[in-house]
């Protein structure tokens, strides 16, 4: 067999030289797919316009973005991460190894199209991040020239009109009252990267919230009366350290099977190409965001098959509702977290890392060829005591000091089939599973299914696995999607999920189930541009409000969003994007009316032009909050918006991004949101007018550039 | 009685739309006033991007009489002139009667970028005056549209007027609505196309229109639209006799009636 296969490979190197490379140095070394790629190419599929997703997107979009600009090798083992990253499914991945084992490393990323099992979208979104030999050659030859790298990236942003929380307030008495927030509306943040031959990396974030004071003192552990920026975070990482793949100290993000016993900035179980990989990795936290990392030390060694990662962290979190010993200022006990990272009124600023919270884990890993399987587990221990609520909602809550949580993931790969599951229990007793298959019949197809089922006693702060509520309690679900590629260029995707909840919830007093399915047609034409229609049904019980009998009566919603999409390219360097939205819904005793959303997307991104310019208009009316629509904007590199809309106007975005030197590139970005029905904002966030501009300036420093 | 109820309601909900954006043309209201997608010469009012591709001269004027009610007539001229790759446009719009008066002026160029793309942009100077005591109102803004080929069979395009409300206007009370009109055209063989447009207007909710027209040997044309969001139906027929082209239509909205509209075209080649 290798004679032959060493044959095809000499054959298909005759054949490649022939045909692509005049045409690969025509198109200047594979630069025409970038031109057009945008992040929500690749975060539509994650996003979902659900805004709890939208806080774990941000460090996804890090990854994106340095992929567009540093390509992953497609010919080494770093293809393994688009599959960590949901861009491909495990199928699409080994059919991808058994390409090269049969024909050679790949010669061009045009070639991915030949694989078998990679549709034409998968093939679409991996082309811009990934490069082939041929690139890594001269890529290694720069970085040994130039052995460190570094990179700063310093933003500000601001709102020239003035929010009420930036006012002074007279009352009935005629007392003035000092402002809410106690800072300034600007924004500041700057980051900075340092890595040497990619063996040891060092990061540094800092950043300060509109409202939030420049410097604040801190009040608790071991920096007590020191002024620091509002929030500030680092890590310095080493790699290849022998069995230590990895050793970071500071601040990092651990993923550990498919998220059900610990997630800190996974997502959930089933991506659009299949079920992710069972996941034992350890990341710095390079995000500006103020929670869902760790602080201390975690390191991943490999031993023959195995893999172990093991984590420690001592972090100091907000407390909300808290109650404080007035002889010792400490806090004795704590109703929630409070992990929105605002510290722009005193009552923030007092509660500003008033808590401890303490984390061991670890996560040992068996894997091979068709099977991965592990024990997850962690400890979890406050200074505080955690008090639960008396009402009847949160019965089954966590409370006391400290809370264990251990469990297993598996999962099977056998050609077209995978299997993956993942069970966890809580020191109560309380348990969670997750469980799926995943099919690929024939190259397009794909057909999963996935059971999960959190019991009411379970307990975990740090577990998700795509449930339906906000809580990783009191739900079990079935979830089902197929997915077909169909001839001319015709896709088709399907989601139907169930859910019930035995047990009330908050604001819901009885047992509530939910039934969503969403589907998708889209039609893709060879370069030009695709169309696509899409359609999502919700349909969940709901409490009909009585304050007379205090009985609660069920009724129930259902929301129908229909969303048609148009992007193209029209000539090179110029795309456009239409999208025409509405949301209608229904439910017991209420009555709303349509939302609408319509935008108009203009992206120049001219060849060898050093400059980009992005620009929207957008026309919105939505006159219900129930109603309310979201869509994703371009921002400056490394940040990303979903702007809410709510009410009645327009929106509209200009992005301008020019590179005047090889290391310097600079963003400027001006936005405006105008009401025809209201002012802007509410609270101390009001505006006493209904338009609100916001500028955003970011510089990006690197060098070698 | 019923004429004056109805002409106190229209003039009412005139002038609270003020600036208000409408299509213009016999042909786009024949296709239920969808506009964006079409090339002709009503392009110049209702998206720029559509004289990209005009080759000849072209001198027009439309009439139109809301329900039949000589309060409620638009009237305008247009003129298309091509220059290299692209086209200018010039044209006027006038409405309104003796208390209430709405002009436009619009100078416009659309251009070619490559074979799939055409865009445009639109100066727009506004002129309104209610009343003899009220001060006259001037107002500039602008239109920008575009418009894509996907395939041989499938079009895109949008135009939008006054896009962030960033707008010259002579008294702070006015107000200038701004629009979106975004379309999709199908052409199933050279001789039959349908239109769907969706147009969002600020202060109302979006209208869904959607339109075909048949067209036999070049010459006669006939069209069918619908209007959603209101409902009003149309119809038309069109003629093209030499370097003349007679356009006429009829939009009926089931409590208010017909509106006529006549559309003459003259190119000089």
């Amino acid at each position: 067999m290798k004679p032959f296969i060493h044959h095809l490979s000499i054959y298909k190197q005759v054949v490649f030289s022939i045909f692509f490379l005049p045409i690969s140095g025509l198109i200047y070394g594979q630069t025409v797919p970038q031109q057009t790629v945008a992040f929500e190419d690749y975060v539509s599929e994650l996003v979902q316009s659900e805004d709890e997703y939208l806080s774990m997107v941000e460090e996804w979009r890090e990854l994106i973005d340095h992929w567009l600009e540093n390509p992953l090798h497609i010919n080494s083992e770093e293809a393994d991460l688009l599959f960590e990253a949901r861009l491909v499914s495990r199928h699409q991945l080994n059919k991808l190894r058994e390409y090269r084992l049969k024909y050679g490393d790949l010669l061009s990323v045009y070639e991915l199209s030949f694989v078998d099992g990679w549709d034409s979208k998968t093939t679409l979104r991996v082309m811009p991040l990934v490069s082939v030999n041929y690139r890594e050659k001269s890529v290694i030859k720069k970085i040994h020239r130039r052995p460190v790298r570094q990179q700063l990236v310093v933003k500000t942003a601001f709102t020239p009109e003035k929010k009420s929380g930036y006012l002074e307030k007279t009352d009935a008495n005629g007392v003035t009252k000092a402002p809410d927030y106690v800072g300034s509306p600007l924004r500041l943040s700057l980051r900075y990267d340092i890595d040497y031959r990619k063996k040891y990396q060092a990061g540094i974030r800092m950043e300060k919230d509109p409202g939030e004071p420049y410097l604040v003192t801190t009040q608790y552990g071991l920096f007590q009366g020191v002024k620091t920026p509002d929030h500030i975070s680092g890590f310095v990482q080493f790699n290849r350290l022998g069995p230590v793949r990895q050793l970071i100290v500071g601040d990092y993000r651990v993923s550990f099977g498919f998220g059900v016993n610990l997630a800190a900035g996974q997502y959930g179980a089933l991506s659009g190409s299949g079920p992710v990989s069972l996941a034992h990795r350890i990341r710095p936290n390079t995000s500006l965001g103020e929670s869902g990392f760790m602080r201390g030390i975690a390191l991943n060694c490999k031993l023959s098959r195995f893999t172990l990662t093991l984590f420690g962290s001592s972090l100091r979190l907000d407390g909300t509702s808290s109650v404080i010993d007035t002889v010792s200022g400490k806090v004795i006990s704590f109703s929630s977290l409070d992990q929105s990272g605002m510290h722009r009124t005193n009552t923030q600023l007092d509660r500003r890392k008033a808590i401890r919270e303490d984390m061991l884990g670890g996560h040992l890993v068996y894997g091979n060829n068709w099977l991965k399987a592990g024990f997850i587990t962690h400890y979890k221990q406050f200074d505080a005591e955690v008090r639960k609520s008396t009402r009847a909602y949160s019965k089954y809550y966590f409370e006391g000091r400290s809370n264990l949580v251990a469990g297993m993931a598996a999962a099977i790969w056998l050609n077209k089939w995978q299997w993956f599951s993942e069970f966890s229990m809580s020191r109560n007793n309380g348990w969670a599973l997750l469980s799926g298959l995943n099919f690929t019949p024939v190259t397009g197809a794909n057909i999963s299914l996935a059971y999960r089922y959190f019991d009411i006693k379970y307990q975990n702060w740090h577990g998700m696995g795509f449930i339906s509520q906000s809580r990783n309690n009191n739900e079990k679900g079935l979830r089902t999607k197929l997915r077909l590629e169909l001839p001319h260029r015709w896709n088709i995707e399907a989601l139907a999920d169930f859910s019930h909840s035995p047990w009330i919830r908050y604001n819901l007093d009885l047992p509530t189930s939910q039934f969503m399915a969403l589907g998708a047609v889209d039609k893709n034409w060879r370069s030009q541009g695709t169309l696509i229609f899409s359609f999502k049904y919700l349909r969940k019980t709901t409490e009909i409000p009585d304050v007379f009998t205090m009985i609660a009566r069920a009724g129930y919603s259902e929301q129908f969003r229909i969303r048609m999409e148009g992007r193209y390219e029209t000539i090179p360097g110029v795309a456009m994007k239409t999208r025409v939205e509405s949301n209608i819904v229904w439910a017991t005793g209420r009555n709303y009316l349509p939302a609408w959303l319509l935008f108009q997307d203009i992206a120049f991104k001219l060849p060898h032009k050093a400059y980009r310019v992005w620009l929207r208009v957008c026309y919105f009316e939505v006159p219900d909050y129930d109603t309310r629509l979201y869509a994703y904007e371009n921002d400056v590199l490394y940040d990303f918006t979903s702007f809410m809309y709510y009410g009645k106007g327009l929106r509209g975005i200009l992005m301008l991004s020019w590179t005047p030197l090889p290391w310097v590139d600079t963003w400027i970005r001006v936005a405006t949101v105008y009401y025809s029905d209201r002012k802007v904002g509410s609270g101390p966030e009001q505006i006493n007018g209904n338009r609100m501009n916001e500028l955003e300036f970011q510089v990006r420093i690197k060098i070698p550039g | 009685m019923l004429r004056q109820f109805i002409l106190s309601i229209l003039l009412t909900a005139n002038i609270c739309v003020v600036g208000q954006e409408r299509p213009v043309g016999a042909g786009s209201a024949g296709l239920g006033g969808s506009s964006v997608m079409l090339e002709d010469l009503w392009a110049v009012m209702n998206n720029p991007a559509g004289m990209a591709g005009r080759s000849h001269v072209s001198l027009g004027t439309s009439l139109e009489q809301g329900y039949f009610m000589k309060e409620l007539g638009n009237y305008a001229l247009a003129a298309a002139v091509p220059a290299g790759n692209g086209c200018f446009g010039l044209g006027a719009a006038f409405s309104g009667y003796a208390s209430w008066i709405d002009q436009r002026l619009i100078i416009g160029y659309g251009r070619k970028l490559g074979q799939k793309l055409m865009t445009g942009i639109n100066l727009v100077y506004i002129y309104q005056k209610a009343g003899d005591e009220s001060p006259a109102l001037h107002q500039v803004s602008y239109k920008i549209g575009a418009m894509v080929d996907l395939s041989d069979s499938f079009s895109l395009g949008f135009a939008t007027f006054n896009p962030f409300g960033f707008y010259y206007k002579s008294e702070p009370h006015a107000t200038l609505p701004g629009n979106i009109r975004l379309g999709m055209a199908y052409r199933y063989s050279r001789e039959f196309f349908l239109t769907v447009e969706i147009d969002k207007e600020m202060e109302h909710s979006p209208s869904i229109m959607t339109g075909c027209e048949m067209t036999f040997k070049e010459l006669i044309f006939i069209r069918l639209g619908i209007k959603a969001l209101p409902v009003q139906y149309s119809f038309g027929a069109g003629v093209r006799y030499q370097r003349f082209l007679l356009d006429f239509s009829s939009c009926y909205h089931q409590y208010l009636g017909f509106t006529p509209l006549v559309s003459i075209q003259y190119d000089i080649r």
